[in-house]
């Protein structure tokens, strides 16, 4: 925990680079004083970074909006999706993972094995397209995209499979690799000895120790989950952050960046303290040592 | 991942089965089970497709056709042999383009690993073995970089100095470099505890030799294994900055860009982009596969580290 308030500063110093090296020369002269370009590199980031702390994160060079209100708005559907892939992460993956770990060596094993080694190697965009392919374009069930006003199930279902399935994959394996390190241990095997039976042994002594793992990192796996609806949402035409940075990447709209990347920063620091706080609840050793 | 394959295969040879005729099924079945066939077999085609581009490829890839344009893959009825595996919508040979843009993914993804790999294992060595101050700074620093949303600074990187070989690999060996660093640091922990080493020092060998003969190779085989799990991803990368239009500009065949460029077609001819995805996939997918298998093959234990 020590160790994460001291990265907050950091990450700043260095994607502030950016910003200095490409960007000044290509803009008029008027435009830079106004935005405050015509300064030294540093003393441009000593600007920014002093109104980041105040909160102010400047105005987008595009819609001359703030940047607060530009990311604020798309921010819920971002979420909405990242939650969504998440739960699917979830309740596919560590089940699947505890199964494949437990009745190892089985066909099980190697189904769930083989959808760990797939959901790792797909590539999103692609699995998302043939997605489209598939569903929208031949069987016409599903819609391809456009999430409209409201809530609708059938506009999540393909987001949601992109989007979860390359954690789902590592939730899976992560999940397995633990089962097994404790099936492994003594006291497993001591319980065994003592003749307690093995559906005890598995939801009281295996599961309770494995799972401590998974469930810490969940957290972590949201954050990861919330800046990497990036692809999902270009290829779904779905209006959240992933949009607006692309968007202001293209149109070199480096507010829109720095305020972007920061943000993603934060929500990385906070959901990894919230990890750390979470392991010492679930996990009574980290507590008394 | 986890049991040793000799593990596995012990129930196989405690069955009883029939001694009379050779288990040519069993046989077979344990052959591809212990040794990675498919991966090595898809690689080594990769890495062969990759060279000799030129020479294997029916067309040249930016050859276009117009009157060809659409055509679907050869088992179509309205396809034809001429093109296996159908044109995208200029006309241009699918089949031509995604065995030439192996060579843009093998291309970015070595230079990429191979920078990533030296700043990496230097930087891993010099906190194991120093650790204290140093080790504190280089972790700290793997720390800071993993927090960063690495895809949108890429797209940012990119978007600054346009979209060349060279930005390209740069940005992709600046996240190689971390998952090494990790690695070798906690192999050498492992390492320079050994006696061994100690009896070195006592003899009076110099920090580089100590390096050269002892460190270095001790954490050899972890590099190996990383690497070849770290080519997946770096591959997958380039293909989605490709992708999200931040990779090596347009008519140049790359597997990410192909599958971009094929997405407005993709009533007319979904092919154009089903192919260089398969070819992503495939490559990804072989690669873990032969990542997960050196591991254990050298060590059961270092899945625990990776």
């Amino acid at each position: 925990m020590f160790s994460l308030s001291r990265v907050a500063s950091d990450p700043i110093l260095l994607y502030a680079s950016p910003e200095g090296y490409g960007k000044t020369p290509e803009q008029l002269d008027a435009i830079k004083k106004k935005l405050g370009l015509d300064k030294p590199f540093f003393v441009q980031y000593v600007i920014w970074a002093g109104n980041a702390l105040k909160g102010d994160l400047g105005r987008s060079l595009v819609g001359e909006r703030p940047v607060k209100t530009v990311l604020g708005e798309k921010f819920g559907n971002t979420v909405e999706l990242a939650i969504a892939g998440w739960l699917l992460a979830t309740i596919v993956g560590v089940p699947i993972g505890v199964i494949s770990a437990i009745k190892r060596g089985t066909v099980w094993d190697y189904i769930g094995r083989f959808v760990a080694l797939f959901g790792l190697a797909v590539p999103n965009f692609w699995f998302a397209i043939v997605g489209v392919l598939i569903f929208s374009v031949w069987f016409e069930v599903l819609p391809s995209g456009f999430k409209g006003e409201g809530f609708s199930i059938k506009h999540f279902i393909m987001p949601t499979v992109v989007v979860g399935t390359s954690s789902m994959a590592g939730y899976l394996r992560m999940t397995r690799s633990s089962v097994l390190e404790v099936m492994d241990s003594e006291f497993v095997k001591l319980a065994r000895a003592k003749g307690v039976s093995s559906n005890i042994v598995i939801w009281k002594h295996v599961l309770r120790n494995a799972l401590i793992q998974p469930i810490t990192i969940s957290t972590l796996l949201l954050a990861g989950l919330l800046n990497g609806t990036l692809v999902a949402e270009a290829v779904f035409a779905w209006p959240g952050l992933g949009r607006v940075m692309l968007e202001a990447v293209r149109a070199n709209d480096f507010p829109v960046m720095m305020g972007g990347v920061l943000f993603f920063v934060i929500i990385y620091i906070v959901f990894s303290l919230v990890a750390d706080l979470l392991y010492a609840v679930v996990d009574p050793r980290i507590r008394y040592s | 991942m986890n049991p040793t394959h000799q593990q596995e295969s012990l129930p196989a040879e405690n069955t009883p089965n029939t001694p009379r005729s050779y288990n040519w099924w069993g046989a077979t079945f344990t052959f591809f089970r212990r040794w990675p066939v498919f991966p090595a077999f898809v690689l080594i085609a990769l890495v062969f497709g990759a060279i000799f581009a030129y020479q294997i490829a029916p067309y040249d890839p930016d050859a276009q056709s117009l009157r060809d344009r659409n055509t679907p893959p050869a088992w179509f009825t309205d396809g034809s042999t001429k093109y296996l595996l159908g044109t995208d919508h200029v006309g241009r040979d699918v089949l031509s383009r995604v065995i030439h843009g192996s060579r843009i993914s093998l291309a970015v993804a070595g230079v990429s690993l191979a920078s990533g790999l030296i700043a990496g294992v230097v930087l891993g060595l010099l906190a194991g073995w120093y650790g204290g101050k140093t080790d504190e700074l280089i972790t700290r620093l793997v720390d800071i970089w993993n927090a960063l949303p690495f895809l949108l600074v890429a797209l940012v990187v990119v978007s600054l100095f346009g979209g060349s070989l060279i930005v390209l690999m740069s940005v992709l060996a600046m996240v190689s470099w971390v998952g090494f660093v990790r690695t070798v640091r906690a192999e050498v922990f492992i390492v320079k505890n050994h006696d061994y080493v100690l009896v070195s020092m006592i003899c009076g060998a110099s920090t580089y030799h100590i390096f050269k003969r002892h460190l270095i190779p001790g954490v050899t085989h972890a590099i190996l294994v990383v690497a070849t799990l770290a080519v997946g991803g770096l591959i997958l990368t380039e293909a989605t900055l490709s992708f999200l239009g931040a990779g090596i500009p347009a008519p140049t065949p790359s597997w990410g860009l192909m599958v971009s460029e094929g997405r407005d077609y993709l009533t007319d001819a979904w092919w154009s982009s089903f192919w260089p995805g398969l070819a992503i996939f495939l490559t990804v997918m072989s690669l873990n596969f032969l990542g997960d298998w050196l591991r254990d093959y050298f060590d059961p234990k270092l899945r625990q580290l990776v």
